[in-house]
């Protein structure tokens, strides 16, 4: 997996990484333009100087436009034009679901961003699978064999993704179909149709789908009795949701935000009323996936 | 003398004939430079397969390659072939532009190198009528002189 993201890496970067042995502590490597290059980790952030030893972000290797053109050359095989779509949306998915996020000039066409020029920084994203992440969330969620419908929330980096993956494989193993509505290819790592992550035995994904579309075919063709989606909080999401809840399928999904009240402000929750059962508010306080509590929502809906 | 003047025309309708295929490849179904430069190769003539399966082995490499850098280390095969300054000069500028931007931009400076080269066959053309006729004539005279001496 992680050897995979090595090879994404412009040469000269690569050399940086050869007696690096603290991959499994790796949440983020952020290239910058003429900036250090800086690794976000579980122990907190640092650099590598041009040695590949450690040292403070401050004293780190520079990151040259040639560096970070070559890893964008390498990450998208040198055919920008095949990812068109990702790069308007500002990131690309690697093979193993690593995510890229990307930032330059945007190049708008009538007000809308045809496409990112000059790109300046991006950011890699480590997808990683921990199994067993949802352990102690899952009695909340599956009671009896009945799942309840669920939104967690949590401010970027709380381990969102990583909970609602591993939902999907528990729930899945306990014999719900499953259909993950996966817009960003974030929750099972899918190359060319295949989850690359252990996502459950009796799993669908719809891979690369807008969320609202998405949630309408699954219910049409799959017959879910769960519908797993990531990062909800679109205007259409609100009426596709309610759309949910009337065929009786349950939900889970996750959504940005630091606290419940946070909820209550989402206009596209005012139209999906009572479709979920109840929230679970994640933090980083002992690492990513710290659950800070579970608040019941319109429970007898 | 008078085969490199009929190859020369020959190679570039190859040449046109691929940069079409690509053009194809990239508008309609959006195919990594890689994939398609394999599929061309494939499916190309003697040397201009070489030229796409070189080029997309240099993609592939790993090395970290820009397809400026791994289409001009391309251009040795189109060289070694016989192909004439000019003709892969003209061939060359592609490279900067190659896999660099969206997919109508792409086609166009496809279509362009496409122009560019139908000119160059035209010429190449004109000259290799004159020239064949040219060189073979002199065979013929050397020939015929040679035999005059002989006997």
């Amino acid at each position: 997996m992680v050897v995979k993201v090595i090879d994404s890496l412009a040469p000269r970067l690569r050399n940086l990484f050869v007696r690096f042995n603290a991959w499994h502590t790796v949440e983020e490597i952020r290239l910058r333009i003429n900036k250090p290059i800086v690794i976000h980790s579980s122990l907190g952030a640092y650099s590598l100087e041009q040695h590949g030893n450690k040292c403070q972000v401050a004293e780190g290797y520079c990151i040259t436009e040639d560096d970070l053109n070559r890893t964008i050359g390498l990450m998208t095989s040198n055919s920008w034009y095949a990812l068109e779509d990702e790069i308007r949306s500002g990131y690309l998915t690697l093979p193993g679901g690593h995510r890229v996020g990307l930032t330059g000039k945007t190049i708008l066409d009538k007000g809308n961003i045809k496409t990112l020029k000059y790109l300046g920084s991006i950011n890699i994203r480590l997808a990683r699978q921990i199994l067993g992440a949802a352990d102690s969330v899952m009695p909340r969620i599956l009671r009896s064999g009945v799942v309840r419908s669920t939104v967690l929330i949590s401010p970027p980096g709380c381990g969102k993704t990583t909970l609602l993956r591993d939902i999907a494989r528990q729930i899945s193993n306990c014999g719900i179909n499953v259909v993950i509505i996966d817009e960003r290819s974030e929750i099972a790592a899918c190359h060319q149709g295949v989850p690359q992550l252990d996502v459950g035995l009796q799993t669908d994904v719809l891979d690369g789908c807008p969320k609202a579309s998405g949630i309408t075919m699954a219910l049409r063709g799959m017959s879910p009795q769960v519908i797993i989606t990531d990062e909800i909080g679109r205007l259409e999401d609100g009426p596709a949701l309610a759309d949910v809840m009337r065929a009786g399928v349950k939900v889970i999904t996750s959504c940005h935000g630091a606290a419940i009240t946070a909820l209550h402000q989402r206009v596209w929750l005012k139209q999906c009323e009572g479709v979920f059962e109840q929230a679970v508010v994640l933090s980083r306080k002992s690492g990513p996936g710290t659950i800070e509590g579970v608040l019941k929502l319109n429970s007898d809906a | 003398m008078a085969r490199s003047y009929m190859e020369r025309p020959k190679n570039l309708r190859f040449i046109q004939t691929a940069l079409q295929a690509l053009e194809t490849e990239i508008h309609y179904s959006r195919t990594s430079l890689p994939e398609a430069c394999m599929r061309i190769a494939k499916h190309s003539k003697h040397p201009i397969n070489t030229f796409f399966h070189v080029f997309g082995e240099n993609l592939q490499s790993g090395d970290g390659l820009s397809a400026k850098e791994a289409w001009d280390k391309a251009l040795e095969v189109l060289r070694d072939a016989g192909f004439i300054r000019d003709d892969v000069e003209r061939i060359s500028t592609l490279g900067n532009a190659l896999g660099r931007s969206d997919a109508e931009d792409q086609v166009k400076h496809l279509v362009l190198l496409q122009k560019q080269l139908a000119e160059l066959i035209a010429r190449s053309e004109e000259e290799k009528d004159q020239n064949v006729l040219l060189w073979n004539c002199l065979g013929f005279c050397v020939g015929a002189l040679v035999v005059i001496l002989l006997f």
